[in-house]
């Protein structure tokens, strides 16, 4: 896996947002081609700030964040060409259908002029039915929300994907076709970082998983490791001792 | 990418029926009241032109004028109407001197105000005239589009997918304003080409004289103006607030303060700041000079009397001196009262320039020649019209009688035409300078709520 190329770092990354909460305590993470990192922790752990950091939507008080080796906080254009991103609910307009929507999202990362047929074939592979093609969005479940969610970032053909939560709040059925997209994704070298509540799920298709408490990554284990330790004491253990000391 | 943006944002107007709305509207409202003005216009040219003729019929001497019925001037209504009703129901459109035998004739002109309404009740709620249609309807229509433009984006998540992209926030703020704009002023646009076809087949020329384009121009740049300031300034709410709703609220307040409460706010705040004398005191100041006047007058004459040499010429002389230093001091007392009305109500004309409302409303009574302009302008020439009237008639009878002529002998000089009232004109480049500070005030409001907008989304934080 070293060998791959390096495609998401965070190097010493902090935040400390201005009510003086710190968010995230020197953070360091990679995630290379082909490599899934799942990010446990509980709600305010740092996860989702962790991708807010990657996207630029907030400034790092210390460290920096490289996508394809570019420095986010300095060439952010420039660094957001290489990722795509799917968040817990991905929001889309309502009133276009899936085509539309697609369409869209996939001229802002560079996509022009595809025809109608290659959005229909990237929704074909996400598995969502034809007929909600030329659907307006706004009467999509949410399982049909997250698979056009993941059909942008396939569209998009980004090196690196941030998915914030994404499989929360889906049905079994859902959130299984969603980690068989994302083991498709990582068979085509794509780097991912997720963040996620699903310890289950974390454990089934993360290369890497890292547990955050308290904006600090406090463990981190490869695949291989936890054939042999149980990721759910691990992190319940994590979640019930005591708080970290600044 | 602003390409990709700003088809979005119209798509997206479509698809939410908002254009339908918008278009409906204009399509509808502006050649109506466009088409009800210039119907206006026309039968109030025809009472104008009828009560002209029937007039000349009966005074075409200053003999007619002085035994049948007195002279009357008639004020033409004006073509550009449509656009803005203006002072027109309170400027009055005949200005009458009474017929007259009397030794001295009358100084003062008599103003009628016998504007006719078919249906009174319209009076209520005022015309449906351009400037309605702009300053009410489609500056509401720029807030309901613009208002969640960026909150709306930042509720429903779909901001941070777009920023999520390689996209320079000032594209995404630039498209969005640019499709906006295009919509309500492309809606606007159309609108008004087919309130120009509207005011061809009512029988209006666009262009040479008594043309309207030149006209509609200015009142279109005027529109666009104040409807584009209204776009940016919803823009700038929906960039500095994080929820649709809270956006939309703040900006209905701005409207009804801006709209309905600002202008009037500022004619107090005038009347605070600059107060004018009221009629009843001004009556009592003359009636005061009068008291002094008359007094003044007594001394002179017991002076005379005291004097010996007290002769009844000289007693008239006093008199007539002690006249005409009273008319003087009723005409210095008049011109500080117009004075500091004129100056109230510039004052209120200013403080009311701090909404862009304003900076709407009264420039576009002066395209429409329904101002003020058109005030002073009538004003002007009702004097002119009675001074001739003095100059021709009466002053031409007084010597007449003084010559010993009988009151009912009266030939005038010899065939010479009745005086008629010559409307003025106000020449478009006139009202054009009077109206650029008012043009110029809203780009400054359009830029500066524009700029408001454009940093706030800079700065706007899209977690």
């Amino acid at each position: 896996m070293s060998q791959q190329k390096l495609y998401l770092k965070a190097d010493d990354l902090s935040k400390r947002y201005e009510d003086g909460v710190l968010a995230l305590d020197h953070l360091n993470l990679e995630v290379r081609a082909g490599e899934v990192y799942c990010l446990l922790g509980a709600n305010g752990a740092g996860k989702t700030t962790t991708i807010n950091l990657f996207l630029n939507f907030i400034p790092p008080t210390t460290g920096t964040c490289f996508i394809n080796g570019i420095d986010v906080t300095r060439d952010p254009l420039e660094a957001k060409k290489y990722v795509a991103f799917v968040s817990e609910n991905v929001m889309l307009y309502g009133n276009f259908t899936a085509r539309q929507n697609l369409d869209f999202f996939a001229k802002l990362g560079g996509k022009t002029g595809l025809a109608k047929e290659a959005y229909y074939q990237v929704m074909r592979r996400v598995s969502l039915q034809e007929k909600a093609f030329e659907q307006r969005v706004k009467t999509f479940s949410k399982g049909m929300r997250q698979k056009l969610g993941i059909s942008i970032a396939i569209i998009k053909d980004a090196l690196a994907i941030l998915l914030d939560e994404p499989t929360a709040g889906l049905d079994p059925k859902a959130a299984e076709e969603f980690l068989e997209i994302l083991t498709e994704l990582k068979a085509e070298g794509k780097a991912i970082l997720m963040s996620t509540h699903d310890i289950f799920r974390a454990k089934e298709i993360g290369d890497r998983v890292g547990i955050m408490k308290e904006g600090r990554l406090v463990l981190e284990r490869t695949r291989e490791e936890l054939q042999y330790e149980d990721l759910v004491k691990i992190y319940i253990d994590y979640m019930k001792s005591e708080p970290l000391t600044a | 990418m602003f390409k990709a943006i700003f088809a979005k944002e119209l798509l997206e107007n479509f698809a939410s029926r908002r254009i339908l709305m918008v278009l409906v509207l204009c399509l509808i409202l502006v050649p109506l009241g466009v088409y009800v003005g210039g119907r206006d216009y026309q039968v109030r040219l025809h009472a104008y032109q009828e009560s002209f003729r029937l007039y000349q019929q009966d005074h075409k001497t200053v003999e007619d004028i002085l035994y049948k019925g007195g002279g009357k001037g008639f004020r033409p209504p004006s073509p550009f109407g449509f656009l803005s009703q203006g002072l027109d129901i309170i400027v009055p459109n005949i200005a009458e001197s009474p017929a007259t035998t009397r030794q001295k004739p009358p100084i003062d002109i008599r103003l009628n105000n016998n504007q006719s309404y078919e249906n009174l009740y319209a009076s209520f709620y005022g015309p449906l005239d351009l400037v309605f249609i702009v300053s009410v309807i489609m500056t509401f229509l720029a807030i309901v589009f613009s208002f969640g433009a960026v909150s709306g984006e930042k509720e429903q998540g779909t901001l941070r997918q777009i920023l999520g992209n390689s996209v320079p926030r000032p594209t995404v703020i630039l498209a969005k304003t640019a499709a906006h704009f295009s919509i309500l002023v492309g809606a606007f646009l159309a609108a008004m080409i087919l309130s120009l076809l509207v005011l061809i087949a009512c029988g209006y020329s666009l262009a040479g004289p008594g043309g309207v384009l030149g006209e509609t121009a200015l009142a279109l740049v005027l529109s666009i103006l104040v409807i584009g300031a209204f776009l940016n300034l919803g823009l700038l709410v929906s960039a500095l607030t994080r929820q649709a709703v809270s956006s939309f609220i703040i900006l209905l307040l701005c409207w009804v303060f801006l709209f309905g409460v600002f202008p009037r706010l500022s004619v107090v705040m005038a009347q605070l700041i600059s107060p004018v004398k009221s009629q009843q005191l001004l009556l009592q100041e003359r009636n005061r000079v009068r008291l002094e006047n008359e007094k003044a007058r007594s001394v002179e004459i017991d002076k005379i009397v005291e004097s010996g040499d007290n002769t009844q010429e000289k007693q008239d002389a006093v008199s007539a001196e002690f006249r005409a230093k009273l008319t003087q001091a009723f005409q210095k007392l008049d011109r500080e009262q117009d004075n500091r009305q004129n100056a109230q109500m510039q004052l209120a004309v200013h403080i009311s320039r701090l909404s862009p409302v304003s900076c709407f409303v009264r420039p576009m009574a002066e395209v429409a020649r329904t101002g003020w302009m058109q005030f002073e302008q009538y004003r002007q020439d009702v004097g002119r019209f009675g001074a001739a009237l003095d100059d021709q008639v009466y002053g031409q009878y007084q010597e007449f009688r003084q010559k010993g002529g009988s009151n009912v002998g009266f030939k005038g000089n010899g065939s010479a035409p009745a005086p008629v009232l010559q409307a003025g004109r106000i020449r478009t480049e006139d009202v054009v300078k009077n109206v650029l500070p008012d043009a110029l005030l809203l780009v400054a409001f359009n830029l500066l709520f524009f700029t408001g907008a454009f940093v706030a989304f800079l700065r706007y934080d899209v977690r």
